[in-house]
C-alpha cells in the first residue's frame, strides 16, 4: 500500500469512527462539512455498509452449514428412505446429491437425482412411477442400478441410483496411457451394457463421456440410463422428447427432432468410441464436419493423443486407418437405418479387430450409392429392388470376365466382396427401410421379395450355393412377411440345392430344412412340417458341429408346433426332450436354456399345473438374466411379465398396469413411424394381441390363466429359436 | 533412522524459551491437524457443532496427549481461526465450483440455456475471504482482528491481550473493518 492510500484510509477511519458516534442529524451535518467529495461519498458508503447485517453477523457455524449445504435446504433432509448428505453437483434441471439410507434398514449410500421438473398431474406421477418400475429391470454390472425412485413431499421426482466412485471413461484411458486394444476391450463393456438395456427396449438417448465411468478396478459403469426417457414421461414431455440433451453427441434424428431409436445411441456410441482412439473432436464445426479417425494424423495434438495410447503418432495413424475407421463411420451413418443394427453388432465387429479378423462391416460402397440413388430418385420400391438385384448381377458377371484377366487372388477378393454385397442386400431388403410394416403392409414385403426371387431365376444359375443362400432368405422373409404358402416353395428349392451340394453345405442345409418346417407349419400343414422334421433328424450325423444345438432346435419346434396345435401332452413330451438338450445353463447359453424353460412354463400352465409352471419360469428367469450377452429381446419382456402375472393371479388392476405399460413401450419403439421398425415384431405382435388383450381384460383367476395360455401360445407360435445363429456363411462358401 | 521428533509439547516449551523454529514446527503441526479436524467437523455435520476452540482442544490433545497450556492457548486459538478460515474458503471454492460444472455424477441434463444458478453461500464466503485480502493491504490489525473474532470465535478482551491493545480499539477496529467489509461485499456483487 503506498503512504497516500494509508493516508486516505486512515482519515476515512477516523471520520468514521467519529460518524458512528453521532446522531442521524449531527451526521448529516458532518458529512456536508466535508469538502473532498470523493472521501464524502466514500465515507457515505462505509456508514451505508456499517448499518448492513451480512454474513459477519452470523455465527460461524450457520456460515459453515449454509456453505455446506451450498444454498440448498435440502441437504440434512429425507427424501424417502433417503437422508441428502450432500450436494455432488447441479444441473440446469436438477441436482445430485449423496444419500443414506434414512430408514436405517441397512447401510447403503446413493446417489440421489432430483429433477427439477413439476409432476404435478397424478397422471404424470403414474407415468413416473412405471418408467422408473422400468427402469429398475436394469441390471447389468456395467450400469449403475436404480435402487429407489419417487416423488417427494413438494412434487419433485427423484432417483436414487448406484453411487458410482469412478473416473470418466476418456480421462480413466489418458490418465492411465491405455493402448488402443485396452480401450477397444473397455468400450466393449460398454457396448455389453447398452446391449442389455437396448434388448429391454430402454434406449439411453444421452450417452457421452461424462456418463460413462469407470471404477479403479477397471469397471466400466453406464450412468444415467434411461434418465432422459423417464424425463419425458415425467414432465413436460412433449417439451424434451427426443430433443438433443448434450448437442454433442447428439444423433442427426435427434438434432431434427425426429423419434430416437437404438440407433441413435448407436450413433453416440460411434463418436465415444473416435474420441478414445483418436483423441477429441475439434469443438468447432464438430457437428458438420464428418468423424474420421483417418484425420487422426492432422489432429493438432497428434503427439500428445498418441503418448496418451502408448504409441508413436505413425504407429497410431496407421492402427486407426482403415477397419477401424470403416466400423467408426458404419456407427456414425446420418441415416439411422444404415448403422451397426445394435450395439452388440457394433461389438462384434470391435472383437473381430481384436482377433485379428476381417470386419463385417465394410466403407460405403458403390452398391450402397446406388441405392440411395434409386431412392432419392423415387422409382416404386419393388421396381427399385429388382434394379439392385440387376444391377449385383451385372457386377458378378463383370466379376466373372475379369477373371480372365485378374491373378487368382485379385479374383477371390473381388467375389467375396460382390458377394457380401448380395448378402448385404438382402439383409436390407429384409430388416430395413423397404422392410417397414407401413401403409402397404407386410403384402408390399412379401412383393418386394417375390420380385426378387423371379430374379433369382435369371441370374446366379452358376452358383448354386449363392442363389441357394439367398433363396433361403427370401424363403425366411416370405414367412415373417406373413406369407408361409409361398414361402414353403422357396425354401423347398433351397433344402434342395443345399442337399444336392453334399457334406459342403450341410450346416446350411439343415437350417433351411427347419426354416421350411416352419414355414409349413405356419401355413397349416403341420403333417408335413413334422415329416420335414423326421427327415431332418435322420439326416443328422452324430459327428457334426453343434449336432446337440440342432437336436435342440429340432425338439423345440415340435414342442412349439404341438403346443400350438392344443397337443400338450406331446408339447410337454418334446419340450422335456429340448431342455435335456439344452446347454447347461450358463454363460452365453443361458439364453437358450431360458428360452426353452419358457416354453416349458408356457405348456405347463396350459396344462393348469400351475407349481410347474412357476418353477419354470423362476429358472428360465435365472438362466436368462444370468446371461448379459443374451440375444432375445422380447423373451425378456415376456418373462417379466409372466412371473408378475404367475405372482399375482389375484390382483388382475396390477397385471392390466404391466400389460399396458408393456405394451405401450413395444408401440413407442417399434412405431409404425420408426425406421428401424421391424416387421417381424409387428407380425408377433399381432398375433400375440388376441392373448395381450385377454390378459388386460381378465378378471378372474381362471379366466386369466386360460388368457395367459393364449398369450403364450401366440407368443411360441412364430418364436424362433435358432434366430441368434448365422446358418449362413457366404465367404465360408468360397 | 529418524530420531523420534519432538513431542508438540516440547517444541511449545521450546518456543516459550525463544527457540523460534520450535514454534513454527509445532504450529505448522497444530495447523495441519486443525485443517484436518475442520475438514471433517464440515464433511460430516455441515457445521452444526462447530467450534474453533473446541477443535483447538481437540487437536492439541490428539498431538501431545495433554490439555492445552492456558500460555499457549490464545495463540493456538489464533492459529485454529486462520486454519478455520482455510477450510471454509476451501469448502467454498469446491461448493462453488461444483454448481458450475457439476460433479461427475451430476445429472446430464444440462442443456447451453440451463445455466448453473448462482452459489449464494459458497459465494458469500469467497467474496468475503478476498474482501479480507484487501483489507489486510489497507490495514493488517483490522484484517487480524476479524479474522480471530469471525473465524476464531475470540472475544473481544482475548483478541485486545492477543494484540496488546484495550477492548475499547479492539471495539472501534470490529465496527471499521465490518464497514469496509459489507461495502466491498455489495461493490463487487454489484459490479
Amino acid at each position: 500500500m503506498n503512504t497516500q492510500t494509508d493516508a486516505r484510509w486512515a482519515r476515512l477511519a477516523e471520520l468514521f469512527d467519529a460518524a458512528v458516534a453521532l446522531g442521524a442529524a449531527e451526521r448529516g451535518a458532518l458529512l456536508a462539512g466535508i469538502d473532498d467529495a470523493p472521501l464524502r461519498s466514500e465515507l457515505e458508503r462505509l456508514l451505508a455498509a456499517d448499518a448492513q447485517v451480512g454474513v459477519l453477523d452470523r455465527p460461524l457455524m450457520e456460515v459453515a452449514s449454509a456453505v455446506q449445504a451450498d444454498g440448498d435446504a435440502l441437504v440434512g433432509r429425507d427424501i424417502g428412505h433417503w437422508r441428502v448428505v450432500e450436494i455432488l453437483g447441479r444441473g440446469g434441471m436438477g441436482a445430485v446429491y449423496r444419500a443414506a439410507r434414512a430408514d436405517g434398514a441397512y447401510t447403503q449410500d446413493a446417489a440421489l437425482k432430483l429433477i427439477g421438473i413439476g409432476v404435478d398431474s397424478q397422471a404424470a406421477r403414474e407415468r413416473f412411477r412405471r418408467e422408473r418400475q422400468i427402469l429398475a429391470s436394469l441390471r447389468h454390472p456395467n450400469i449403475a442400478m436404480l435402487l429407489d425412485g419417487g416423488v417427494s413431499g413438494d412434487g419433485t421426482p427423484y432417483l436414487a441410483m448406484e453411487l458410482v466412485e469412478g473416473e470418466r471413461i476418456d480421462t480413466y484411458c489418458d490418465a492411465r496411457r491405455l493402448s488402443v486394444g485396452e480401450r477397444l476391450r473397455l468400450m466393449l463393456q460398454v457396448l455389453a451394457a447398452v446391449q442389455h438395456a437396448h434388448q429391454r427396449l430402454i434406449v439411453h438417448r444421452d450417452l457421452k463421456p461424462s456418463n460413462i465411468l469407470v471404477t479403479a478396478d477397471g469397471l466400466v459403469k453406464l450412468l444415467d440410463f434411461g434418465i432422459a426417457t423417464a424425463l419425458d414421461v415425467s414432465g413436460a414431455a412433449t417439451a424434451t422428447r427426443d430433443r438433443p440433451l448434450t448437442p454433442d453427441y447428439a444423433a442427426p434424428e435427434q438434432l431434427e427432432g425426429q423419434p430416437v431409436t437404438t440407433a441413435t445411441d448407436v450413433y453416440a456410441l460411434g463418436l465415444v468410441l473416435a474420441e478414445l482412439l483418436a483423441g477429441p473432436r475439434a469443438k468447432a464445426g464438430a457437428r458438420t464436419q464428418p468423424v474420421s479417425l483417418a484425420a487422426f494424423a492432422t489432429h493438432a495434438d497428434a503427439t500428445s493423443i498418441a503418448a496418451a495410447r502408448a504409441v508413436q503418432p505413425r504407429q497410431l495413424a496407421r492402427l486407426l486407418r482403415g477397419d477401424l475407421d470403416t466400423v467408426v463411420q458404419r456407427a456414425l451413418a446420418p441415416e439411422a437405418a444404415r448403422r451397426y443394427p445394435s450395439a452388440a453388432a457394433l461389438a462384434t465387429d470391435i472383437e473381430q479387430w481384436l482377433a485379428g479378423r476381417p470386419i463385417l462391416a465394410r466403407p460405403d460402397s458403390w452398391l450402397y450409392r446406388t441405392r440411395t440413388f434409386v431412392r432419392r430418385n423415387r422409382v416404386g420400391v419393388a421396381l427399385s429392388a429388382l434394379a439392385i438385384v440387376a444391377l449385383l448381377a451385372a457386377t458378378v458377371f463383370s466379376v466373372q470376365q475379369a477373371r480372365i484377366a485378374r491373378d487368382a487372388a485379385r479374383d477371390a477378393e473381388a467375389r467375396a466382396l460382390s458377394l457380401r454385397a448380395v448378402n448385404d442386400t438382402f439383409d436390407q431388403l429384409m430388416h430395413g427401410e423397404h422392410f417397414l410394416p407401413d401403409a402397404n403392409g407386410p403384402a408390399s414385403a412379401a412383393r418386394l421379395l417375390r420380385e426378387n426371387l423371379s430374379a433369382l431365376n435369371y441370374f446366379l444359375v452358376d452358383q448354386p450355393l449363392t442363389r441357394a443362400s439367398l433363396l433361403w432368405r427370401n424363403g425366411r422373409g416370405l414367412r415373417l412377411a406373413g406369407d408361409p404358402a409361398a414361402a414353403v416353395a422357396v425354401l423347398r428349392t433351397a433344402a434342395d440345392a443345399f442337399a444336392k451340394a453334399g457334406a459342403s453345405a450341410t450346416l446350411d442345409g439343415h437350417a433351411a430344412a427347419l426354416e421350411l418346417a416352419r414355414a409349413q407349419f405356419d401355413s397349416g400343414d403341420a403333417q408335413a412340417a413334422a415329416q420335414t422334421l423326421a427327415q431332418l433328424e435322420q439326416a443328422l450325423r452324430p459327428d457334426e458341429v453343434n449336432i446337440e444345438l440342432q437336436r435342440h432346435a429340432i425338439a423345440f419346434l415340435r414342442a412349439q408346433t404341438a403346443f400350438a396345435a392344443g397337443e400338450l401332452e406331446e408339447a410337454q413330451r418334446q419340450v422335456a426332450a429340448a431342455l435335456a438338450l439344452a446347454p447347461a445353463p450358463s454363460g452365453e447359453r443361458g439364453a437358450r436354456y431360458g428360452t426353452t424353460a419358457l416354453l416349458a412354463g408356457a405348456i405347463a400352465s396350459a396344462r393348469n399345473d400351475t407349481a410347474a409352471a412357476t418353477d419354470w419360469f423362476v429358472e428360465a428367469l435365472q438362466a436368462m438374466t444370468a446371461d448379459p450377452h443374451a440375444e432375445l429381446a422380447p423373451p425378456h419382456q415376456d418373462l417379466a411379465a409372466a412371473i408378475w402375472t404367475l405372482g399375482q393371479l389375484g390382483d388382475s388392476d396390477a397385471a392390466k398396469d404391466y400389460s399396458a405399460r408393456w405394451l405401450d413401450l413395444r408401440m413407442r419403439f417399434f412405431g409404425a413411424e420408426s425406421a428401424q421398425a421391424r416387421a417381424a415384431a409387428a407380425l408377433q405382435d399381432k398375433l400375440r394381441n388376441t392373448g395381450r388383450q385377454a390378459i388386460i381384460d381378465a378378471n378372474g383367476a381362471a379366466r386369466l390363466r386360460d388368457a395367459f395360455a393364449a398369450y403364450w401360445r401366440a407368443t411360441f407360435v412364430n418364436y424362433d429359436v435358432t434366430r441368434d445363429q448365422k446358418p449362413l456363411n457366404l465367404d465360408r462358401d468360397l | 533412522m529418524n530420531a523420534p521428533s519432538p513431542s508438540v509439547t516440547e517444541l511449545l516449551a521450546q518456543a516459550r524459551g525463544g527457540d523460534a523454529g520450535a514454534r513454527d514446527a509445532a504450529y505448522e503441526r497444530v495447523y495441519a491437524e486443525l485443517k484436518r479436524l475442520a475438514h471433517r467437523e464440515l464433511a460430516r455435520q455441515r457445521g452444526a457443532t462447530l467450534c474453533t476452540t473446541a477443535l483447538v482442544h481437540e487437536a492439541y490433545v490428539r498431538l501431545s496427549g495433554s490439555d492445552v497450556d492456558p500460555a499457549d492457548r490464545r495463540h493456538l486459538i489464533a492459529l485454529g481461526a486462520r486454519a478455520m478460515r482455510f477450510v471454509l474458503v476451501d469448502h467454498a471454492r469446491r461448493a462453488a465450483a461444483q454448481k458450475r460444472e457439476g460433479a461427475a455424477q451430476a445429472l446430464s441434463i444440462t442443456s447451453a440455456e440451463d445455466a448453473a444458478e448462482p452459489a449464494v453461500a459458497a459465494s458469500d464466503v469467497l467474496a468475503l475471504d478476498q474482501a479480507l485480502e484487501r483489507l489486510n493491504g489497507l490495514d493488517a490489525r483490522l484484517a487480524q482482528v476479524v479474522e480471530w473474532r469471525f473465524f476464531g470465535g475470540l472475544s473481544e478482551p482475548e483478541i485486545a491481550a492477543e494484540l496488546g491493545v484495550t477492548e475499547r480499539t479492539v471495539q472501534r477496529d470490529w465496527r471499521r473493518a465490518r464497514a469496509f467489509l459489507y461495502r466491498e461485499l455489495a461493490e463487487t456483487a454489484t459490479s
